[in-house]
């Protein structure tokens, strides 16, 4: 009964960290896009959180430079539990255009495990809020990922 | 100071030609002694923009490039370092802007501002393994350590 | 009262220049900043060496995503001045266009951004709600909202039609409305006025000698701006104003930014009623001779230079970008000095640093024991509380 509450709870409103690990900047503005009143991601329940500590879904952006990769695995460290992470952009995902420079590690998952995947450079905010709605689906289905 | 003036003052003082690449791009080649003195000469002349500060490597010595802005115009002053001896007079004291321009040579590529009272790592990561990673002889993982 | 020593940062965005401000604190008073950048340090400019010309346009883009267009422009007329090639009219008009929509949409992002620094929420979503005109423009014109992949050397790559120009007219109808409408709020809101106004003090003269760009330094009164300096692209052909003010605080910051918009949609009328017919590319060839080329672009934050060395090869040999943030920082360290820690959001937000994600901040009690982590989230509630409380908010 009480993980059924915690489920439902969780869905309806999942709370956001933004984490930049070192992208360009367009995947950021189109992330704050899918926020305001055009696309409304809140009516989702979505919400930004600058902490770490409050958050249940981490959005990463860029390809993750060498400076970066420790503090992501820190602040990743940092989130309870269950935590899910979605990949915003095509450098976050593969390392894209980066690939072969030498500041970046290429790609979030080579440093946390990843729940979802929204390729693009950037995508467009209505991509960035399916994929969040896609990610929610697949929480209620298979509970925790 | 119109820029007539200052070049006129540049090439008197240190004997080397002005050439202008074209409109609105001038460019200075000195020796490295001189460095000090053209920065000196322009901010005597009150110029106070300085765009940025360039470094390649060419392969056999490095490039250093001080980009000053004046009235649209871009006057170029350039200086070859040998590759033994990576060392430049810094031109913080008459640039205050050059922090940081200056701290990115010495970072990516080694080439060290004598005189300049905070010359740390600027981009590169904490943990970098060393080298220079601008200089063509660079491998990923390779090169020599920092000073 | 012992000194604290607070680190803000580093996650911050921007370019290649995320920061690390180290804050010394006295009581509330800062009084010594030092700066770490190098958090979101690529590696491109050594990257740029192995790729070719074409290659690069795109990754010159991908610098920064809010003033993508400027180091394109900048990168192209590079890579044109070495190989000796004049682009056709009609294209140096079309990129003069999509530079002033990148202006447009930058100066209402940062608006918003200014806007959510201060606790005034409401003019984040007014102003990007409004910047959502302009990036349906873009994509009309280029095909993308962000990172446009609309150049190529020699020129542009996509024609604009007739109805594509009525719809751009009609956006800056609409866009010149709500400007209006800032305007008004920017001078008058008292929100924006008891946090903005003699904040962030920077004098003409210290901005001068620090060398600081763009509307950080034509607030404090100096006129300076490469379209006007060394006009580039077709400025030469457009008459338009330099916004100054001489208040040399945030507030001048906020006024400079929304005049400035007037002016964008000034130039952007003129170029749509002069357009010249024309080719739109001259065909370049793959490998550039020997030489080199400096170009620099009044960005939406200010001067952005770019240096090229060609070889001779289809790859640069070197090629060297500093962008306007990195010119504005050691001004933000003077611009910081003095102030309270709770103007210190404001503050960096009003260079326009590319903000949005400097939100860890580590609090250390001591300089020795190990601190408590608050956010950049946390730290702005802090500061518009901290308001709150003097009563200064009304």
């Amino acid at each position: 009964m009480l993980n059924r509450l915690v489920k439902w709870a969780r869905i309806k409103s999942p709370w956001i960290l933004h984490m930049n690990c070192g992208s360009c900047n367009g995947c950021d503005i189109e992330i704050l896009a899918a926020l305001i009143p055009r696309l409304d991601a809140e009516r989702f329940g979505v919400l930004l959180k600058g902490s770490p500590r409050q958050a249940d879904v981490m959005i990463c952006t860029g390809p993750v430079t060498k400076q970066m990769t420790e503090r992501l695995r820190r602040v990743y460290d940092q989130m309870p539990d269950p935590k899910f992470v979605v990949v915003v952009g095509q450098c976050g995902c593969s390392g894209g255009i980066y690939t072969g420079a030498y500041g970046v590690e290429g790609g979030v998952d080579k440093i946390i495990p990843v729940d979802a995947y929204i390729p693009g450079c950037p995508p467009r905010p209505e991509a960035i809020a399916d994929g969040l709605i896609k990610l929610l689906a697949k929480i209620e289905k298979g509970g925790s990922p | 100071m119109t820029i007539e003036q200052i070049t006129a003052h540049l090439e008197s003082s240190l004997h080397q030609q002005v050439t202008q690449k074209r409109a609105h791009r001038l460019i200075l080649s000195v020796l490295r002694e001189q460095i000090h003195e053209a920065a000196g000469i322009l901010a005597s002349e009150g110029v106070q923009h300085l765009s940025t500060i360039t470094a390649r490597d060419t392969g056999t010595s490095f490039e250093v490039l001080y980009h000053f802005l004046t009235d649209g115009i871009l006057l170029t002053i350039k200086t070859m370092l040998p590759r033994e001896d990576p060392t430049v007079d810094s031109i913080m004291d008459v640039f205050p802007s050059a922090v940081l321009y200056e701290r990115e040579i010495f970072d990516l590529l080694g080439i060290t501002p004598r005189g300049h009272p905070d010359l740390r790592r600027l981009v590169l990561p904490d943990n970098w393994p060393g080298g220079y990673p601008l200089r063509k002889d660079w491998k990923p993982g390779g090169g020599e350590p920092h000073a | 009262m012992p000194r604290v020593r607070l680190p803000i940062g580093p996650q911050h965005p921007a370019l290649k220049e995320p920061e690390n401000f180290m804050i010394t604190l006295d009581g509330e008073q800062v009084v010594d900043v030092d700066i770490r950048i190098g958090y979101t340090h690529r590696g491109i400019e050594k990257l740029m060496e192995s790729r070719t010309y074409i290659q690069n346009l795109y990754l010159v883009e991908r610098i920064c995503g809010i003033c993508s267009y400027a180091h394109v422009v900048n990168f192209s007329q590079n890579v044109e001045e070495v190989l000796g090639l004049t682009i056709p009219p009609r294209a140096s008009y079309l990129r003069t266009l999509v530079l002033e929509l990148e202006r447009l949409h930058s100066h209402f992002l940062w608006l918003g951004v200014a806007g959510h620094e201060i606790g005034f929420d409401t003019l984040f979503m007014y102003t990007w709600e409004d910047r959502e005109v302009v990036q349906d423009l873009l994509e009309d014109i280029s095909g993308n909202r962000v990172n446009y992949a609309y150049n190529t050397i020699g020129g542009v790559r996509r024609d604009l039609g007739e109805e594509q120009k009525k719809r751009v007219l009609d956006g800056m109808d609409y866009l010149e409305k709500r400007a209006t409408f800032y305007k008004e709020v920017a001078v008058n809101e008292k929100t924006i006025l008891s946090r903005a106004e003699g904040v962030g003090i920077l004098k003409p003269e210290v901005g001068k000698r620090l060398a600081a760009v763009g509307p950080t330094i034509r607030a404090s009164g100096v006129a300076v701006d490469i379209r006007k300096e060394d006009p580039y692209a077709s400025y030469g052909d457009v008459s338009f104003d330099v916004i100054t003010t001489d208040s040399c605080d945030v507030l001048g910051r906020v006024v400079v930014r929304v005049l400035e918009i007037f002016e964008c949609i000034k130039i952007i009328r003129q170029l749509m009623e002069k357009l010249p017919a024309g080719d739109l590319v001259v065909k370049a060839p793959r490998k550039v001779p020997e030489g080199e080329a400096m170009s620099h672009t009044e960005a939406p934050r200010g001067e952005d230079f770019h240096y090229l060395h060609a070889n001779g090869t289809d790859k640069p040999d070197r090629y060297k970008v500093r962008t306007p943030t990195m010119a504005n920082l050691p001004a933000v360290v003077e611009m910081l000095k003095g102030t309270f820690l709770a103007d210190v959001p404001i503050i960096v937000a009003a260079i326009d640093p590319c903000m949005g994600c400097m939100d860890r901040v580590l609090l250390l009690k001591d300089e020795e024991k190990p601190g408590e982590r608050i956010s950049w989230d946390q730290l702005r509630v802090y500061a518009n509380t901290w308001y709150a409380n003097r009563g200064w908010l009304g």
